[in-house]
């Protein structure tokens, strides 16, 4: 509410009145403009255009009113078409069979109607039948059966003819009630039907929308608006044209049916209906607007009183406590008038609809009544009358749900096409099209002329630049963030609005980008990896193109080349599998085992592995590894192993079990102390080693209780946590100084009385399931401390693998590693070298890689670089593969024929290292391009 | 070798002395113990400097290449500190290091001595004053080089 000067309380006052009485105005007339137009789309829909053209005349009248009155019709406009003129346009020819079914249903409902006045007049009423025991034929009881003369002969008597009408009333009602359900079953299946199509629609506007257009999506919102929103749409999309008209359809027949029996009777009917068709939706359109109102009110008043709470200092030193009681008076009364309208309102509608129910069976009593009286009009007539005027009202009522229900799904269809428009009002939109995209069969040469870029996003630009990419030819761009190089390469793949400038594909006006897929591959910097194994992900989108199957086999050298092949080597000797589900895979660890042990590296091995010892304490291993190297479950750092019976008897016998109890509590308590103080997201908390991060809270309340020097501090389930925690201790990683000589021995003797020294295995024994595929191989335990000790044991055992034939084997394990959600389970490292080796499957002309490594050690990107321009030099039949890169460390750029060294949206030097035709020659060949 | 040792180490050596033990035990916990064979490189010129290492036990050369060749610039031995510049200014490592007899490090991530100074106010300083030692240092070094220039 606006600042009024204190001193016009009287004219605040009225000015404030004239403002609600404005608000009122217009929010009536908004939406009566609503209505009006909602009206107009419904005639147009049943084919009333005439009416049609009134209605929107109306409407254009309103809208000139409201335009008097100061109100846009802003947020009105249509994305796409009318719900309805949609729904028709899309399912035209699965309503037609419905209509027609209802059209069909007709005649038997009008039956419906018409079959019980035969029954009261017939044998009930007697009229005809001279005496209890006389005939009629059937042809006369029921007009309907006149034609068929066979049927229509026969004779029946009071009773018999009840019978045999009763029959036929019943099997009416079936015929009824099937109509029923076929049409329902039929527009269910409509509307899910459309549903889908409406969804599959919205998810292809989804992927037809350029990158930079879809990037402004959310992605949790559209897959929503897909999912939830448009839900209801579907079940109207069912009822749209099926409902008013079999509604219609009902309500004619019946008022129909009264109107052939008795004309009067007809005309009060139908004058009721029009009556209730009237009032009620006017009578509701009132609530409506009043329940706004009250809303907008009751939030007003909730604001306005938070205000003066807030500034209740202002209040009294400015004396405005009148002022303040006064306005939230005025309000509440204001409130009230509403509501006590509201309840005005609802009431006398119900009042009405009594009525308006209630008082047409008086008449038809009353009037009905006269007309038998006068023989105008049979008893049996006159209670058919009745019934058929009770099924009136219900379509009435049912209709005007229904328009609400379109009305609401109207705003929801806009709304969804808003967010998501249809591609050919997404296209006119798209400010600078100047590049076709379009299926060129060929990228280069690539001429690039005179080319003008703005990335929106991040301000950066490209300016009048101009280039040429020859077959074969390896070209790099330097530079910094904003330079434009980044520019160029979205440029390139059709993901950044071109302001000017021409792009010409083997002499063509087409941009590279229609080349996207197959013979242009495109690289970026955070590559977007999917749910699913990684093989997937390496091919993905190769499946639909001939010949996926040579890529396959190309994928071993392709991940060696992009250095992959260690991180999936890594992944499946990290991994655990089950000898009874890979048999093969434990069949050929167990012979790496053996081979790893007989072979020349054993030896040098030897420094950085500690392998397990009957007798002996492994001190690279965990307690919780010592004490179980023979466990069916080698996942012995688990409470639950703790639980167990015997290993218990074991502990306690052995008194181990206070020792890592006390082990335990000295971990948990170098982590609380050193650690409790610090956020829980704290990198140096997550990393400790002490504790699990999530449990971390656990432990330190564990500890409070300690410390709290009570008599029984700790539960069974406490000394249980801290011995698990002790579990995981290794000397030389927690270097807390808690290993000795007898604790050694003890815990061998535990695992012995365990285990008994027979059955800790030797390098003979078989694969164990819970340790990891290396740990298998190796059977023993990485010296960690060594620098380069997991390097070295990795490329022993990858050697071993390979001598044996089974390496690829234990990567396809790797290759079937699923990548998490978005490939969260992978490192951007890891992400960015899946990106290239994408790339590198495809057979194409041009790769693209905008900054495609940049997370990777600096010298990891050099060898990458090199191995991968060695490549793209053979490819086409040693015509050679084109290539551009944006660095993003400059270091590699002597391995290119060509640098272009970016800088203010410019290229600002062109300098040639190692010219194409001449790869002997180091010597820089300088030359400037402007 | 526990965490105490290793604190104790840490807080000989000139740039974390003045720290307080607590705050050095928190990184010292987090830490991984590396031992390098003589003869092998704990980190190469150019690198990204991803950790620093204090050196526990051993010797090792700090080797600078140029287009010469290599040269031994220095010798360092237990009680210091390498690789600590290119971790605080994220810079490439400016020379080579490379282990001359078994060296023992304790190698703080990069993240992780960040994250120390984040926590300890004493820590940033003292780094501060050790970078400002460093570079008051250099500047005496290449003054003295410039008047041994001007004398021949």
């Amino acid at each position: 509410m606006s600042a009024v000067p204190p001193t016009s309380g009287a004219r605040f006052k009225a000015l404030l009145a004239r403002r609600v009485k404005l608000d009122r105005y217009r929010a009536v007339l908004r939406v009566g403009k609503a209505r009006l137009r909602a009206y107009g789309d419904a005639l147009m829909a049943e084919g009333l255009p005439r009416a049609s053209i009134a209605m929107r005349r109306l409407l254009r009248t309103t809208r000139k009113g409201m335009r008097r009155l100061g109100l846009g019709a802003a947020g009105q406009s249509h994305a796409g078409p009318t719900l309805m003129a949609w729904i028709w346009q899309e399912s035209r020819r699965e309503q037609m069979p419905i209509l027609a079914i209802i059209v069909c249903s007709l005649p038997f409902y009008y039956l419906l109607f018409d079959l019980p006045k035969h029954i009261i007049n017939g044998p009930i009423q007697g009229s005809g039948f001279a005496s209890t025991e006389a005939t009629r034929p059937l042809g006369q009881l029921v007009p309907l059966f006149a034609p068929l003369t066979s049927l229509a002969s026969i004779e029946l008597d009071r009773v018999m003819a009840l019978l045999v009408l009763s029959a036929l009333f019943a099997a009416l009602i079936i015929v009824n009630g099937a109509f029923k359900l076929v049409i329902n079953t039929a527009k269910g299946r409509l509307g899910e039907r459309m549903l889908q199509r409406l969804r599959s629609d919205l998810f292809a506007r989804v992927l037809a929308m350029p990158p930079r257009e879809a990037r402004r999506l959310s992605g949790s919102e559209t897959a929503a608006i897909i999912k939830d929103e448009v839900e209801p749409l579907g079940g109207f999309i069912g009822d749209a044209f099926v409902m008013p008209a079999l509604l219609v359809a009902k309500a004619l027949t019946a008022a129909l049916f009264i109107l052939l029996q008795s004309v009067w009777l007809g005309a009060v009917a139908i004058v009721i209906v029009v009556v209730q068709a009237l009032i009620v939706p006017r009578m509701r359109r009132r609530l409506i607007v009043l329940g706004r109102e009250r809303q907008a009110t009751a939030r007003a008043l909730a604001g306005r009183v938070g205000e003066v709470v807030e500034g209740i200092a202002e209040v009294h030193t400015n004396n405005a406590k009148m002022l303040e009681q006064r306005d939230i008076q005025s309000r509440l009364e204001r409130i009230f008038t509403i509501r006590y309208e509201i309840y005005q309102r609802k009431f006398a509608i119900k009042f009405i609809n009594n009525l308006l129910a209630e008082v047409p069976t008086l008449i038809f009593f009353l009037l009905g009544g006269l007309l038998v009286l006068k023989g105008q009009v049979d008893v049996g007539q006159l209670v058919a009358v009745i019934v058929a005027y009770g099924e009136l009202p219900d379509p009435i009522k049912q209709l005007i749900d229904w328009d609400y229900q379109r009305q609401d799904m109207m705003v929801r269809f806009d709304q969804v096409n808003q967010y998501l428009p249809p591609p050919t009002l997404a296209k006119r939109d798209l400010p600078h099209t100047i590049l076709p995209v379009a299926r060129v069969r060929q990228a280069l040469p690539l001429k690039i002329l005179d080319l003008n870029v703005e990335i929106e996003a991040s301000g950066e630009r490209l300016r009048d630049t101009s280039l040429e990419i020859r077959t074969g030819e390896q070209v790099c761009a330097t530079g910094d963030a904003g330079s434009g190089a980044n520019a160029l390469a979205l440029a390139l793949i059709g993901d950044a609005a071109l302001s000017s400038g021409t792009m010409l594909c083997a002499g063509k006006p087409y941009g590279p980008a229609g080349l996207l897929g197959g013979r242009l591959a495109y690289v970026g910097e955070d590559p977007y990896v999917q749910q699913g194994p990684i093989r997937d992900a390496l091919l993905y989108g190769l499946s639909e193109e001939a010949g996926a199957a040579s890529h396959v086999g190309r994928l071993g050298e392709i991940l060696k080349l992009v250095g992959l092949e260690e991180d999936i080597l890594a992944i499946a000797l990290g991994g655990r599998i089950t000898q009874a589900a890979r048999a093969d895979v434990a069949r050929a660890a167990v012979a790496a085992r053996h081979a790893l042990a007989r072979g020349p590296a054993y030896e040098d091995l030897a420094r950085v592995v500690v392998r397990h010892n009957p007798n002996r304490y492994n001190d690279e291993a965990t307690i919780g590894v010592n004490l179980s190297i023979a466990g069916d479950q080698y996942d012995s750092a688990d409470a639950r192993w703790l639980g167990r019976a015997e290993v218990d008897h074991e502990l306690a016998h052995h008194d181990l079990n206070h020792r890592l109890e006390s082990i335990g509590r000295v971990m948990a308590r170098t982590a609380v102390d050193l650690y409790g103080g610090l956020a829980h997201d704290n990198v140096l908390r997550l990393t400790q080693r002490h504790v699990p991060p999530d449990e971390f809270e656990r432990y330190r309340a564990l500890i409070e209780r300690y410390d709290d020097g009570r008599a029984e501090p700790l539960s069974d389930a406490d000394r249980r946590a801290l011995q698990s925690l002790a579990l995981g201790y290794v000397e030389s990683r927690h270097r807390l100084g808690l290993i000795d000589n007898a604790l050694r021995e003890r815990v061998v003797a535990v695992r012995q009385a365990l285990y008994g020294t027979d059955r800790v295995p030797t390098d003979d024994a078989d694969y164990f399931d819970g340790m990891t595929l290396e740990q298998n191989i190796i059977f023993g335990s990485v010296v960690h401390e060594l620098a380069g000790s997991e390097r070295q044991v990795r490329e022993a055992v990858r050697k071993t693998l390979a001598d044996l034939g089974s390496l690829e084997l234990v990567l396809s394990l790797g290759l079937a590693f699923e990548a998490g959600p978005g490939g969260r389970r992978l490192t951007l490292a890891q992400r960015q070298k899946i990106g290239l080796a994408r790339a590198l499957l495809r057979d194409c002309e041009l790769l693209v890689a905008n900054r495609a490594l940049s997370s990777l050690p600096v010298r990891s990107q050099d060898t990458i670089i090199r191995g991968v321009l060695a490549e793209l030099r053979t490819r086409n039949a040693g015509a050679g593969g084109a290539s551009f890169w944006v660095l993003a460390n400059a270091a590699s750029a002597p391995h290119f024929d060509r640098v272009l060294a970016f800088a203010g949206g410019q290229i600002r030097d062109d300098t040639r290292p190692r010219p194409a035709q001449d790869q002997g020659s180091d010597d820089a060949v300088k030359g400037h391009e402007t | 070798m526990t965490i105490d040792d290793e604190v104790a180490t840490m807080r000989r050596i000139p740039m974390l002395a003045k720290i307080e033990p607590k705050p050095l035990r928190m990184l010292a916990a987090v830490c991984r113990r590396v031992v390098f064979a003589p003869g092998q490189v704990v980190f190469e010129q150019g690198d990204e400097g991803d950790a620093a290492y204090v050196i526990l036990s051993g010797s090792a050369a700090i080797i600078a290449r140029s287009e010469n060749g290599d040269s031994i610039i220095a010798t360092t031995g237990p009680d210091t500190l390498v690789g600590e510049l290119a971790v605080i200014c994220d810079v490439a490592r400016s020379a080579t290091v490379r282990a001359e007899t078994t060296l023992v490090t304790l190698r703080i991530e990069r993240d992780h001595f960040m994250e120390l100074l984040r926590q300890s106010p004493e820590a940033s300083a003292a780094v501060m004053r050790h970078i400002g030692l460093r570079l008051i240092e250099r500047t005496d070094e290449l003054a003295a080089a410039r008047r041994g220039d001007s004398r021949n």
